[in-house]
């Protein structure tokens, strides 16, 4: 049996980069060998800011993030449903109810949503970002952030209990700490309103799980806190792996019914993860600093259902068909659910669906026509500075045959999200994330026989005696082959 | 197979003409280009041969089944009276060029028909070995052997042992078949096809290499000895090369008197 499986980089991140760069230099046709992993993070904003400068430092953010994707042991297979899916599609429908309250727009600070891609990289995304933010190529700083929330693996809670987790190390200052109390008392008033979701606080000295926040720790005191569904040990037993699927969090559905009916059915999960949402977006209305709405803000299991049933169970549904740009239908696959690896190719499906999920959840739809929603300029109310416009398919009419597109204008967008580690050109850096992805050939195995090494041998000796005998043989023949072979005599020639 | 199969497949089909090649033929410019002419009459003859089967398997249609080894063998016979006939034109065009070779070249003297004989049998034998084995020889250089689907995995050096008595027979053959011609004796022709038609009769059996590979052997030394004793040999003379008595001959048949 023999596998052809080869993969062009060798060694390590450092040897691949340099190998390709001196192609790329130096060749007329560059051979590539290994490639960055690299794509989009996707975030919004509560209230629209000009995203052609930056914050005033005034301006006070509170940010939510969450992961975008999960990884396995084989290539492009990532199901990560309680890694990553649970988690994001939690902070959608905690968007979605946030932009709902009726004051969002007097509110004293703004949120940013954020969702972080190649976390499961030695957080690609969020390093990225804090890098960013600390040379001022974005929009909002790290001075501009008030209080940090994250989540993470929030599918499997035992018993109710949402556990919040904050760094020790940063609270050795008075202000952090009593920063971080204060997120902590919001939460827990929060949570107050949700009987279903019961928040415990941890040891002060245990220090944070694996999260995107120790990243902006890193750069600066932020006061933060973690949601998780464990206290320390991992509740997930199939973190990273193929199996953490549908199954992993319990997301079933009862036989016989056909897709579109199954899109719409409200799992037990779906409800505990808009009882989390739901937490989530009253505690960030709190910590924007509203008070008048807090209890009406109400996550939608049945939007949470249907994210969790294209991320998990089956992409290529009627909602997220209508929720996308005509060009990327291809993006939602045949059958069966989406692969949350980062790739190296961008921005993946995953980026697509989330940020157009979450301009679908968030946004308003405005009445321009599609020549006006891709060039807004022109428009006279419509900034492009301040909001995201897509022109998406929408649903099909009444007969099925056509679609009935509009425009969406919403907050939501894409920034680049590569390890600074390559802009740098540190490929050896500790401090980021260094990983590529090689480039390989076509994958082929092929079965055969093979001879024994006695029938070999015998055929080699066997030959070898062969050539020796004949050379041997005509060498003597020739030497005597006047004696052996006696001419015909000629007639007329005279010979003694 | 490997390397070494293909070595020692190599050195078992070619191990002989090379040999001869080597002692006898690159000494002599003349004789090369004899070798290759024969060659290349040889060649011309399958030419031919390929293009009456291909004609043939146009006729019935390229369907596949038990017509397709009808063909073959149909196939094959054509092709042996072929080859036995560009033999015979070979001939002809050496009775011709001797003329020829005697005015450019009237010092030297010009090779012998017998030598001649031996030069374009062994040129046909080349060229026949080296068209039916070259395409197996290459084959063998793989990772893998023939056997898979229960086929003998002793099929390369069967081949190559057919080969190596192939290229002998034509050697032989030619001589055989030249001395005849020469002396207007067709018997001999008669007997060249024939054993031919035989030989390549004799491979429709395989894979059941013992009965065409030994029968062929023994078809190869009978010729062998037909040919020496065409070629000018004798009990006498074999006697006295064994006995190495051929140096003293004359001093001993002197000293005897």
């Amino acid at each position: 049996m023999q596998l052809f499986s080869h993969m062009h980089a060798v060694l390590s991140t450092v040897t691949c980069m340099r190998r390709s760069s001196i192609q790329s230099t130096f060749s007329i046709n560059p051979e590539i060998v290994c490639d960055p992993l690299s794509d989009y993070n996707v975030w919004s904003m509560l209230k629209p800011i000009n995203t052609s400068g930056t914050l005033e430092p005034d301006d006070k953010v509170v940010v939510v993030a969450t992961q975008l994707d999960s990884r396995s042991f084989f290539w492009n297979v990532a199901p990560g449903a309680e890694s990553a899916v649970a988690s994001f599609v939690t902070q959608l429908a905690a968007a979605e109810a946030l932009y709902k309250a009726p004051d969002v727009t007097t509110l004293p600070r703004n949120v940013m949503f954020v969702f972080f891609q190649g976390e499961a990289f030695d957080y690609i995304g969020s390093s990225r970002m804090v890098y960013d933010m600390e040379r001022g190529k974005f929009p909002v700083q790290l001075e501009n952030i008030d209080s940090f929330v994250e989540l993470r693996q929030v599918a499997l809670r035992e018993s109710l209990e949402l556990w919040m987790h904050t760094d020790p190390v940063s609270q050795k200052n008075k202000s952090v700490q009593s920063q971080v109390e204060h997120l902590l008392t919001a939460l827990e008033e929060s949570g107050a309103g949700v009987p279903t979701v019961v928040l415990r606080r941890l040891n002060q000295s245990q220090p944070l799980p694996p999260s995107s926040l120790q990243r902006f720790l890193r750069a600066r005191n932020i006061s933060g806190v973690v949601l998780t569904d464990h206290a320390t040990v991992f509740h997930n037993r199939y973190y990273h792996s193929v199996y953490d699927t549908a199954e992993n969090i319990n997301v079933s559905y009862p036989g016989q019914q056909s897709p579109e009916e199954d899109l719409d059915f409200v799992t037990d999960t779906a409800k505990a993860l808009a009882d989390v949402a739901t937490v989530l977006g009253r505690a960030l209305y709190q910590l924007a600093g509203g008070t008048n709405f807090r209890d009406t803000i109400q996550a939608d299991p049945h939007t949470v259902t249907r994210l969790l049933y294209g991320f998990l169970v089956r992409a290529n549904n009627s909602w997220f068909q209508s929720i996308l740009r005509q060009d990327l239908r291809s993006y939602l696959g045949d059958q069966g659910p989406l692969q949350h690896y980062i790739a190296v190719s961008s921005p993946t499906n995953t980026t697509y669906v989330v940020q157009y999920a979450l301009a679908n959840l968030t946004g308003k739809v405005v009445d321009l026509t599609r020549e006006q929603c891709q060039d807004p300029s022109k428009v006279p109310n419509e900034n492009k500075d301040l909001y995201e416009y897509m022109w998406v398919q929408g649903p099909l009419n009444s007969n099925g045959t056509e679609r009935l597109p509009y425009c969406v204008r919403s907050t939501a967008r894409l920034v680049r999200a590569v390890s600074p580690a390559f802009e740098l050109g540190q490929w050896g850096s500790t401090e980021y994330s260094t990983w590529t992805e090689s480039r390989w050939k076509d994958i082929r195995a092929r079965i055969f026989l093979i001879a024994s090494k006695e029938l070999e041998l015998i055929t080699l000796a066997v030959g070898f005696g062969v050539l020796v005998c004949s050379l041997v043989i005509t060498y003597c023949i020739n030497a005597k082959a006047d004696v052996l072979f006696i001419a015909p005599r000629e007639p007329g020639s005279v010979s003694f | 197979m490997t390397a070494a199969v293909f070595f020692g497949c190599a050195f078992i089909a070619f191990g002989p003409a090379l040999a001869l090649y080597i002692f006898t033929i690159a000494t002599d410019p003349l004789r090369i280009i004899f070798l290759i002419v024969g060659a290349f009459f040889w060649l011309i003859s399958l030419l031919l041969s390929s293009f009456v089967w291909f004609v043939a398997r146009a006729i019935t249609g390229n369907r596949d089944g038990p017509i397709e080894k009808y063909l073959l063998i149909f196939g094959v016979l054509v092709s042996v009276l072929i080859q036995e006939m560009f033999r015979f034109a070979y001939y002809r065009l050496l009775k011709k060029a001797n003329e020829g070779l005697k005015t450019i070249n009237p010092d030297e003297p010009a090779p012998s028909m017998r030598l001649l004989a031996y030069v374009s049998g062994l040129g046909f034998g080349i060229m026949s070995g080296v068209f039916s084995f070259v395409n197996t020889l290459s084959d063998s250089l793989g990772p893998g052997t023939v056997g898979i689907h229960g086929d003998s995995p002793y099929f390369f050096l069967n081949s190559a042992f057919m080969t190596q008595v192939i290229i002998l027979l034509h050697m032989f053959w030619g001589i055989i078949f030249f001395d005849g011609c020469e002396k207007k004796n067709w018997y001999p022709l008669l007997a060249v096809i024939l054993t031919h038609l035989l030989v390549s009769a004799l491979t429709f059996l395989n894979p059941q290499y013992e009965i065409s590979l030994v029968s062929a052997y023994m078809i190869m030394v009978l010729t062998g000895i037909w040919a020496f004793f065409v070629a000018g040999g004798s009990r006498r003379s074999l006697k006295r090369y064994l006995l190495c008595q051929d140096k003293n001959f004359l001093l001993y048949s002197q000293r005897s008197r």
